[in-house]
């Protein structure tokens, strides 16, 4: 495991802590669309900084067919993982946890010896979804696979944060984008109650639809037709869904500035409020990290990836760290309660 | 979401009506950017007919919330006529079940504001700590987080761009005497706003460091 002899403290340390009643965990998913954009390394790093701020964290590999988060974390073949769970061999969630060589951090992995382990079916997805609530964590963080699937998409729109990882390229924009509308538009249909209404938001979808729906602004017209009632309630919806963007593999200025311009597609074209929670550097580190197989704010934790993973966890915090300069609305608008009492990310 | 002519000039320019005149002009930029014909970030999403319709809306908005004048006849006639929102009273909405995918209803997210990025923001945090050490990698964060390239360094300071590089990779072999590093460092500083003297002096210091831990030529070594 780790033998760099850095404070690791011996396995199962972390275990006797006192779990709290009435808490539940805050549900961070990582996700993007397409494969190899970085989505497991933000969420292996966005993990482990928050467990360096001493918050209670389990990280989920859901990727059930490329499950590779345990690697990345140092932690050695996993006994035990989620596709016990959705196979029903085991129907507790808690006993899949693998702690990790970092303190407060704990793991279910994807898979363990199981090929093309198939996604949960709806039923055991809702299950699924209940229980990951339970977990005796501050936060757990969901890393998703690759892709558009009903079950990707309902982590993301149930998580507290839906965290969409892109990288400057076009082929990954367009799947973030694809990955945007899928979940947008699944929301909607979830969010309308008759089935009229859902059979538009179905409709909507298709871009090539007869009735000419082509923007979200479009539907909400012909749904307020039938019912304005369901139009408030899909305004509602709307406004309801705020993915907080991350682009991964910066390496110039304009690169940083991709972050705001999909924000403001996901204003103009969906008419939702994205937050553009950060961006990460590319860096030799996190290469170097993989290797080491531990995460890069543990191995490299002053490359510049490191620094700014650490301030996106610093976002999701919802504190702006030490240097407190000026503070934006948004933060004055969180603040969540008793997090002053903890231990701010160095 | 498209409909543009239904946008008002703050929503073109997706910044709040107390938006202050250097927010505006950063949103202009970094908006007018995104809407270019080869952009990256919108060239999948809006076709070249819409894009060059929201450069025009973004422009037309721009004129007018770039000018104190015009913002200020602007900003009363608005507040004439400001449409009543339409809230939505019903029950919190619910993610009921569907027949092709769940069986059960969702729980709706908590919703939640996180600090979103923000440039100025950013910088103020990076910077904050006067005791702060400026090495390379921290000048090129700073450079970064306002959006400016080696290039528009080299053209501002007419420091050569191998220079630039060399300073912000810590490449001290590469640069030249310790004069010159302060100077460089300086003008690389205040280009980007910060303190000159206290970067420098602080890249500076690390520099000589750099030059004393040196093991000494032969010559120097010899008594």
């Amino acid at each position: 495991m780790n033998q760099t002899g850095d404070a690791t403290p011996p396995t199962g340390a972390h275990r006797a802590q006192p779990r709290p009643y009435g808490t539940e965990p805050r549900l961070v998913a990582v996700g993007g669309g397409k494969g190899g954009v970085g989505k497991t390394l933000v969420a292996a790093n966005l993990a482990a900084a928050l467990a360096q701020a001493g918050r209670r964290v389990v990280v989920v590999d859901t990727d059930l067919e490329g499950a590779n988060l345990h690697t990345v974390l140092g932690v050695g073949a996993p006994r035990a993982s989620l596709a016990d769970y959705v196979a029903k061999r085991e129907p507790d969630l808690r006993k899949l946890l693998v702690d990790t060589p970092i303190p407060g951090l704990r793991l279910i992995a994807g898979t363990h010896g199981h090929l093309g382990v198939p996604q949960p079916r709806s039923f055991r997805r809702v299950a699924l979804l209940g229980e990951l609530r339970k977990l005796p964590a501050d936060f757990v963080l969901v890393d998703l696979g690759a892709g558009t699937h009903p079950s990707v998409m309902d982590y993301f729109l149930v998580g507290d944060d839906g965290i969409l990882v892109l990288t400057p390229e076009a082929t990954s924009v367009e799947n973030a984008y694809s990955f945007l509308r899928a979940a947008f538009y699944r929301r909607l249909r979830l969010a309308m109650t008759s089935e009229s209404a859902r059979a538009l938001v179905h409709q909507a979808m298709d871009q090539g639809n007869e009735r000419g729906i082509r923007t979200p602004l479009d539907l909400l017209r012909e749904v307020r037709a039938i019912a304005p009632e369901e139009g408030l309630r899909l305004t509602a919806a709307i406004q309801g869904f705020r993915p907080r963007i991350v682009v991964n593999s910066v390496r110039s200025a304009e690169d940083v500035r991709l972050g705001f311009a999909v924000r403001s597609v996901c204003r103009k074209y969906f008419g939702i409020a994205a937050d553009y929670v950060g961006y990460v550097n590319y860096d030799d580190a996190v290469t170097q990290a993989i290797r080491q197989r531990r995460p890069v704010v543990v191995s490299h934790p002053h490359s510049d990836a490191a620094v700014y993973l650490a301030r996106i966890a610093r976002k999701l915090l919802g504190s702006s760290g030490p240097g407190r300069g000026r503070s934006t609305r948004a933060a004055r608008e969180t603040a969540p309660a008793g997090s002053a009492a903890r231990r701010p990310l160095a | 979401m498209s409909g543009f002519e239904e946008l008002d000039h703050y929503d073109v320019l997706e910044v709040e009506p107390e938006a202050a005149p250097d927010e505006i002009e950063r949103s202009y930029r970094v908006l007018y950017a995104a809407y270019e014909s080869d952009s990256l970030a919108t060239y999948s999403m809006f076709g070249a007919d819409e894009a060059e319709q929201l450069r025009d809306r973004i422009d037309q908005a721009y004129h007018v919330l770039s000018d104190p004048a015009l913002r200020r006849s602007y900003d009363a006639a608005r507040a004439g006529e400001l449409p009543e929102e339409e809230e939505y009273g019903g029950e919190p909405v619910v993610l009921a079940p569907l027949s092709d995918g769940l069986a059960q209803p969702l729980a709706e997210p908590r919703s939640r504001v996180v600090p979103t990025f923000d440039q100025l923001d950013d910088v103020a945090e990076a910077e904050s700590d006067e005791e702060t050490a400026w090495d390379g990698p921290r000048l090129r964060r700073a450079r970064l987080l306002r959006g400016v390239e080696v290039e528009d360094v080299a053209t501002a300071t007419k420091i050569g761009p191998a220079y630039l590089r060399s300073l912000e990779e810590d490449r001290f072999d590469d640069l030249p005497a310790v004069v010159y590093v302060r100077g460089f460092v300086a003008a690389y500083a205040r280009f980007l706003g910060l303190d000159a003297n206290a970067v420098a002096r602080s890249y500076a210091q690390r520099f000589e460091e750099h030059l004393c831990a040196k093991p000494r030529g032969r010559l120097l070594g010899r008594h």
